[in-house]
């Protein structure tokens, strides 16, 4: 299992416990990927995971750039509009993973963008 | 956590307080800067990241947001690096907010972690100093050019680590004091150049004298190799020395031009500007973009020259009319209006003719009369007449040149002694008023202080029928009569003053009869 699906494993892991309900994972369309669409007390919460092994290149986050930005909220309209959801609270939310040898560090930053 | 720090936004000369708000939320990481910043404000961004990170604090993976207030008006310049950068350091806990509440800061950032120098220093610890602020820090190397502001503690700061250490009290930055008080003009004044090597050609230093001494303007006029530029450049070595204030607002304009150095921290001395006659009207007058002083600026309280006068483009010296009976330059733009002071001495130099030696004898004109006519018509009008001395220059003689000894000629030095008598006479009489000498009096001082007696009257009133003299030329005649009297010791103004002002209004008359 490459490194950014076991992060993504981990990431849904985390948000069941924490009490979120996982709709999708990896919801493609030709615009882009979602990693995790979730939903929790009527919001509905798009993630982004990002896993690092070091923090040579910056902090996981820091690898979230201006066009990965635009991509997640454009697919993001495409999946809302696709299943029809009317009113309800929507939020992008990103969860970093950072692996340092068999522990994994977890920052998970609601609405991020 | 939010925190405040001080510095200062430069409009022409004029400066403003600008706080810099810094503000760390949580949010993937991210630095916005917001209050109108310019595009060298923008890039800090890179340069302080670098900085701080190489300066060994950790640079706050947050969401970031700078305001930079007030939000209305443009930021412009380098010198925001180290505030921000401060900014940043106090949001992050490295120094206390309380620590840094009495002081500004300015100065550039490199990559390292070192403070740069920045321009405009000066004006801005002006500006600062006006806004109640009276602790600065600024780069080392700009230390020496903002210690002509009295009554501010400047801390010069070479690195980010240094200034974390003066905020800790583990090591203070020591206040820095001029090595010598009185260091912007004690040092004696030696000229390489002195008119003691201008053979002959006594009458133009006598028209040099008087328009130093009364701050007027002057055409010199002579074929080829007469010495016009030689007379020229020697000009400043006769003017007085600048007082305190003059070094302050002449070094102010430099300082916004990014005209000084840490080789040359401030100007002492009499500007003497020189632009070629290519030059543009944007160069000549200033302008660009961001509006800088222009040469006629550079030359605030010194001598332009303006060399081959004809030659110049006709626009560029129409431009000069307002300026020079105004003594200041506005730059419009839509961003506000741009004013920059340009009291100059206007020296300009030409020849009488495309081959130079229209009316001499020694030497054929060949120029045809149309070809005269053209180079004539490129000074207009309205510009020769608010030039006050139009100087005839002859050719030098034999003698003048080859047998007479160099000490046999008049010296800077003497010209200078009877230059700075008649400018005492001149500053005790305008005391009360706020000029300096007689170029500048306004036509209500004239009334005051330029009475002419009966017989002067009589001259001036044949004079101004036969000479042909405009109102505007009339008042310059007086104002540079009323010089010769101080230059002559005299109370009042007499005949033989009016007399000899009159002379260098005479208009064509060198064509008519220089040479030997």
């Amino acid at each position: 299992m490459s490194l950014g699906l076991q992060g993504e494993e981990v990431a849904a892991n985390y948000l069941q416990n924490k009490g979120y309900q996982v709709l999708e994972r990896n919801f493609r369309c030709k615009m882009g990927e979602i990693d995790i669409i979730a939903c929790i007390d009527r919001t509905l919460v798009f993630v982004e995971v990002k896993t690092r092994r070091s923090l040579n290149y910056g902090l996981p986050c820091e690898a979230v750039t201006k066009t990965k930005k635009l991509h997640i909220r454009k697919v993001a309209a495409f999946y809302v509009m696709k299943n029809k959801i009317g009113n309800i609270n929507r939020r992008i939310d990103v969860v970093e993973i950072l692996y340092q040898g068999e522990k994994a560090y977890i920052r998970h930053t609601e609405n991020a963008f | 956590m939010l925190s405040t720090v001080y510095t200062g936004t430069l409009h022409g000369l004029e400066s403003q307080l600008v706080s810099v708000e810094t503000d760390l939320a949580p949010g993937l990481p991210f630095l916005a800067m917001v209050g109108l910043p310019d595009i060298t404000v923008r890039e800090a961004k890179e340069r302080i990241r670098s900085a701080i990170i190489n300066s060994g604090y950790m640079f706050p993976a947050k969401r970031i947001t700078v305001n930079l207030s007030p939000a209305n008006t443009k930021k412009e310049g380098s010198h925001f690096d180290l505030p921000i950068a401060v900014g940043l350091l106090v949001s992050i806990g490295v120094i206390k907010e309380y620590a840094v509440k009495d002081y500004a800061f300015i100065g550039e950032l490199s990559l390292t972690g070192c403070i740069h120098r920045v321009d405009g220093a000066l004006p801005l610890v002006i500006g600062l100093k006006k806004c109640g602020i009276h602790k600065i820090i600024l780069p080392a190397d700009n230390a020496a050019e903002a210690s002509l502001v009295k009554g501010v503690e400047l801390y010069p700061a070479e690195n980010l680590n240094m200034l974390v250490e003066h905020f800790d009290r583990t090591k203070e930055i020591f206040l820095y004091r001029k090595r010598n008080e009185m260091g912007y003009n004690k040092k004696e004044r030696n000229h390489v150049l002195d008119y003691s090597d201008v053979a002959g050609q006594e009458q133009v230093k006598r028209a040099v004298m008087i328009c130093c001494a009364g701050g007027h303007g002057m055409l010199l006029m002579g074929p080829p190799g007469s010495g016009k530029s030689m007379i020229a450049k020697r000009i400043p070595t006769v003017m007085p020395e600048m007082t305190y204030e003059e070094c302050l607002e002449v070094t102010k304009i430099y300082s916004i031009g990014g005209r000084l150095s840490k080789a040359l921290p401030m100007i002492t001395d009499r500007p003497f500007r020189a632009p070629h006659h290519t030059v543009t009207g944007a160069a000549l007058i200033g302008g660009g973009n961001k509006p800088m002083p222009g040469e006629l600026s550079l030359a605030h309280l010194g001598v332009l020259f303006l060399d081959e006068f004809p030659e110049f483009n006709k626009n560029v010296l129409e431009m000069l009319r307002q300026p020079l009976e105004d003594s200041w330059v506005t730059i419009a733009r839509s961003g506000g209006n741009f004013s920059f002071p340009c009291q100059v001495m206007l020296v300009a130099a030409s020849n009488p003719c495309p081959c130079g030696y229209l009316g001499s004898r020694m030497h054929p004109c060949t120029c045809s009369q149309s070809q005269i006519h053209r180079y004539k018509s490129k000074i207009s009008g309205p510009l020769l007449d608010r030039i006050d001395l139009h100087v005839p220059v002859l050719p030098v003689n034999y003698t003048d040149l080859f047998q007479k000894e160099k000490a046999s000629f008049i010296s800077s030095s003497d010209m200078r002694r009877e230059v700075e008598k008649a400018r005492k006479r001149q500053l005790e009489r305008y005391r009360k008023h706020s000029i300096l000498f007689n170029a500048q009096l306004t036509s209500s001082l004239m009334k005051q202080y330029c009475k002419l007696d009966e017989k002067s009257e009589e001259l001036m009133k044949s004079a101004f029928k036969t000479l042909s003299l405009s109102a505007r030329a009339y008042s310059r005649v007086i104002k540079i009569s009323r010089t010769i009297a101080d230059l002559e010791n005299s109370e009042n103004i007499q005949p033989v003053h009016v007399a000899e002002a009159l002379s260098y209004r005479v208009p064509d008359r060198n064509t008519k009869e220089f040479g030997e």
